[in-house]
């Protein structure tokens, strides 16, 4: 009866263990000092040390875990990447409003299906939100719009 | 009377205009994200963190922990009309709450899981006001050696007992002590994994994390999934709301005992309010003279899970408050947003910070004033907040968590690393890992270190000093305990499988 082995969770705990090694391996890079004084390099190498030792648990513990239902949904996390990447990229070179309504625009179109009045009209309604509320009363200091 | 002048103290940073303001956001902001379902108060807290940067350090720790208990009346409210918890721990609720509702009682059951969450607040909020400064006073002899080992019996118990794997939850704790060690080393001053960026030599941002895990990752999360029907609410009136004469006598002692049993599982570091409900409601079950009625639409039922979870939630500030150490991932967060303010978690506090302290415990009994009120006769409008869609939601709270993380250090850094949590966030939610363990490790993980490098330090290198003081002695055993338990578990359920297929 023993399930099939879930390559994908054991995937993640091997990049888990991965990162443990990476931290053993860079913090043996800074001065260790000795157990009286410690260095920098000390705790880092205890730290990833027991995160590789936890990851090699885990893949026993996960190998025959039950499959995913669900795992890989493309559509948001492209979406929301975009909106997040264009609001950033927007915001100190055009201004809060456009980098709001091309970002809410955006990720509305992480969900089927699509409403392009409701997402246009929370796209003005943030935007409003978003002057007042952060322009006028925080004072963050970005335009509202570059001409 | 010492504690009369510490009161007044408290009262007067709680009844200033700005405090009652700011716990009256807090409290409704709280019970908004606990009404809807996919937004927990960890996503709300974070998403208030920045705002908190234009508040007095009192003011901004009553919003947020009036977040934090306002979402457990919230939360209630989804579970009860929808089968659905707003809050994790409002998931016992679901189970005699939407039995009741089926059977045409809603209003019944939400009058009753105001009334005992409201009972539940007052009760830890005395505890509180008792233990915190006894407490603070016993650690004020602690050393180096003991913190390290409180902090670690912190880590392992809220890794351990959360739900699902405790291997998983205690790999979450270890990522989150390494990504802690990013930035400037507090001991030596060196840079440590900062890759040559600026940005990171400060560490990575705790809002950024924060925001990234809980905001982003899960609706990111919830974005892929299937949707519910909008609820139809039909007449909820005041007096529809009442239980019936004979259900009252009973049902006091049930809230006293939730009370009790939330306020004293709250209080221990690593357990949280879902705990809190869950044991609340299974001790109830087990005392009662009939439990098959449980699961049916039992009064007590939903009684019990909720004066237990609000006193869970408030109890949960007397560890966090008198010695540093937050019981779980809200605590740590709030913990964050005070270092953030410059001040310095720890024993000290009450006597150093009285006014933050006695003003957030007097807030705490204005808070559940308001609750009440915004609850009882304002119940309506909270059903009605039932049925906003989540199209219009999502992209607002996206784009306040973009502008949000912005606006704490003007960087456009933030945002990107907010976004890259996020997915992480969402991978961890799909595969299963807790992410707020992460956090929690990611908050102590930089204390920790101080603390055991100081402690070896003082000790001439010598590891037996931690078991030179008895409190930390103590700790570690606790905290070996709590690692061996679930190994253990598991090693018996194996064992028991194997013996059964042996056997067939």
């Amino acid at each position: 009866m023993t399930r099939p082995i879930n390559w994908l969770q054991v995937g993640a705990a091997a990049l888990l263990g991965l990162v443990g090694a990476f931290f053993v391996w860079h913090g043996s890079d800074y001065p260790m000092g000795s157990l009286r004084r410690m260095g920098p390099g000390f705790f880092p190498v205890i730290v990833g040390a027991v995160l590789l030792l936890f990851a090699i648990l885990l893949v026993l513990e996960v190998a025959h875990s039950e499959k995913e239902k669900d795992f890989w949904i493309p559509r948001p996390i492209l979406m929301v990447s975009a909106g997040f990447v264009a609001f950033a990229a927007l915001l100190e070179r055009a201004g809060l409003v456009p980098a709001t309504l091309v970002m809410v625009i955006l990720v509305s179109l992480a969900e089927k299906p699509l409403r392009p009045v409701s997402a246009a009209a929370n796209a003005v309604a943030l935007s409003v939100l978003g002057v007042v509320v952060f322009l006028y009363s925080f004072g963050i200091p970005v335009a509202a719009i570059h001409w | 009377m010492d504690i009369l002048h510490n009161l007044a103290l408290g009262a007067g940073v709680a009844f200033s205009l700005h405090g009652l303001l700011f716990c009256f956001v807090g409290v409704l902001v709280g019970t908004f994200v606990g009404v809807l379902p996919g937004i927990g108060p960890l996503a709300a807290i974070s998403l208030a963190l920045p705002l908190t940067y234009y508040l007095s350090p009192p003011i901004a720790l009553i919003m947020l922990a009036g977040i934090f208990y306002g979402a457990q009346y919230g939360g209630s409210i989804a579970a009860i009309l929808l089968n659905l918890p707003g809050t994790a721990s409002a998931a016992v609720t679901c189970l005699d709450g939407n039995q009741l509702t089926k059977q045409g009682r809603p209003g019944v059951a939400l009058f009753t899981a105001a009334i005992a969450s409201f009972t539940g607040g007052i009760f830890a909020l005395v505890m509180v006001l008792g233990f915190t400064p006894m407490i603070a006073s016993f650690a004020t002899d602690f050393g180096a050696q003991d913190y390290f080992s409180i902090m670690l019996l912190g880590l392992v118990a809220a890794s351990t007992l959360s739900v699902g794997s405790p291997l998983k939850g205690m790999t979450m704790v270890v990522l989150g002590i390494a990504l802690g060690m990013v930035g400037i080393d507090d001991t030596s001053g060196a840079e440590r994994f900062t890759f040559g960026l600026l940005a990171l030599s400060d560490g990575v941002n705790l809002v950024a994390l924060a925001m990234g895990l809980f905001g982003v990752g899960e609706i990111l999360a919830n974005l892929g999934q299937t949707h519910r029907e909008p609820l139809k609410t039909d007449g909820l009136t005041f007096r529809s709301m009442l239980p019936r004469r004979e259900e009252w006598p009973g049902l006091w002692r049930t809230i006293l005992r939730g009370s009790g049993i939330g306020a004293f599982v709250g209080a221990l570091p690593g357990s949280g309010p879902a705990i809190a409900a869950f044991m609340s409601y299974a001790a109830e079950k087990k005392i009662s003279r009939n439990p098959e009625a449980f699961g049916k639409g039992e009064l007590r039922g939903v009684a019990s899970p909720e004066s237990a979870n609000n006193a869970a939630v408030q109890a949960a500030f007397i560890p966090t408050l008198s010695l540093g150490i937050p019981g779980d991932a809200v605590m740590a967060v709030l913990l964050g947003a005070m270092i953030l303010h410059g001040i310095t978690p720890g024993p000290m506090l009450v006597t150093s910070e009285p006014e933050m302290f006695w003003g957030l415990v007097v807030s705490f009994g204005i808070g559940n004033f308001m609750l009440l009120i915004l609850n009882l006769p304002l119940i309506r409008v909270w059903v009605r907040m039932l049925s906003i869609p989540y199209h219009v939601l999502y992209p607002a709270m996206l784009f306040f968590i973009c502008v949000g993380v912005y606006s704490v250090r003007n960087s456009v850094f933030d945002i990107y690393s907010t976004l890259i949590f996020g997915v992480i966030g969402y991978f961890l939610i799909r595969l299963r890992y807790p992410p707020a363990p992460l956090l929690l490790g990611f908050i102590l993980g930089p204390m920790m270190e101080v603390h055991f490098r100081r402690a070896l330090l003082l000790g001439r290198g010598d590891y037996t000093t931690f078991f030179d003081s008895v409190p930390s002695t103590v700790f570690l055993i606790l905290s070996a305990l709590f690692l061996l338990l679930p190994l253990w578990s598991t090693f018996r359920r194996r064992t028991a499988r194997l013996s059964k297929e042996g056997r067939d």
